[in-house]
């Protein structure tokens, strides 16, 4: 077997080791917040990448530029696993009727957020475009800006021309 | 190298433009779309009989990775809900409420995801009750062991 072949399996290898990365640093540091988590191990699967094509097998750039593409794909395919386990909107949902025998949706609402509203909901959701300084906030009144606006029509874009949605 | 990738490029805006517009679910559509491009990238390598194992591993992590960003933009796109919220803002440039906000996309958004449930036997409903079905708790459960062994404790949908 040549080398390159072994690095291809390894890439691979470190791939779907991320999972495992994330259920051994969740035991180690027991209040580590997922989001950390999921970063900490994606850095160390770019490092590996790294010290096994570089240091290790000392093999041609083109092979761990591809390899880091290939891990690149992975940590996404990884992350949408990782945010439906976290935050996923109908797994939530789901949740929160589990333990419920029957219950109409005004109830379903109230579990689902904690006693509120689906304001909270909302406002949970405001934040994140408030991060990304696509919104101005005053008080309880939402308006967008120019950069809110700019990721609208792209959106939009991406939507009519590359998905037919 | 450069001409295999321009192919590839030119084979990918062709599934755009022409697949794309017969087959409406997209997920179908990538899984069809990558492994005829893998394959035709494949017979070329067969035909020309040049095992070139740097190159054809670079066009397959190419591909894989233009694959993947198209797949995961379309999941944000069509599900994220922030994304809903900032294209409602967009529409009149108007300020709102967080009231209307919830009213108009969140309101919206938490029925469709009822009729998701619904639709894939998680969820009975009965009048306006709902309740848990067997298949729901099974799955639900799974998520439950999976959150144990990566160590999540929600206190609510959010941290």
């Amino acid at each position: 077997m040549t080398i390159e072949i072994k690095f291809i399996i390894i890439t691979f290898l470190i791939c779907i080791s991320q999972l495992l990365q994330l259920a051994i640093f969740s035991f180690i540091f027991k209040k580590i917040d997922p989001k950390t988590n999921f970063l900490i191990t994606s850095i160390t699967c770019y490092l590996l990448i790294i010290y096994f094509g570089v240091f290790f097998f000392k093999i041609n750039e083109i092979f761990i530029l591809a390899s880091i593409l290939i891990l690149t794909s992975s940590i996404i395919i990884n992350f949408t696993f990782w945010s439906i386990l976290i935050w996923g909107f109908t797994v939530s949902m789901l949740e929160a009727i589990k333990d419920k025998k029957r219950i109409n949706k005004y109830k379903w609402i109230q579990i689902y957020s904690g006693n509120k509203n689906l304001n909270v909901f909302t406002r949970d959701r405001i934040k994140l475009l408030l991060i990304i300084k696509s919104i101005k906030k005053k008080r309880d009144i939402i308006q967008i800006n120019s950069i809110g606006l700019t990721i609208s029509k792209i959106h939009t874009f991406l939507r009519k021309y590359f998905y037919y949605a | 190298m450069l001409n295999l990738l321009v192919i590839n490029i030119l084979l990918i805006i062709i599934f755009l433009t022409l697949i794309k517009k017969m087959i409406s679910n997209t997920y179908l559509f990538v899984i069809i779309a990558y492994f005829s491009i893998i394959i035709f990238n494949a017979s070329i390598f067969i035909f020309k009989q040049k095992f070139n194992l740097d190159l054809m591993w670079l066009n397959f992590s190419i591909l894989t990775f233009l694959f993947t960003i198209y797949t995961w933009i379309y999941g944000i796109i069509t599900k994220s809900v922030s994304i809903k919220i900032l294209v409602f803002l967009s529409k009149n440039k108007n300020k709102y409420r967080i009231k209307e906000i919830t009213n108009n996309i969140v309101q919206n958004e938490f029925d469709k995801r009822i009729r998701i449930l619904k639709e894939n036997k998680l969820v009975n409903s009965q009048k306006e009750f709902f309740q848990i079905k067997k298949n729901g708790i099974r799955k639900m459960n799974v998520i439950l062991k999976l959150r144990k062994f990566y160590n999540i404790h929600k206190k609510n949908f959010y941290f």
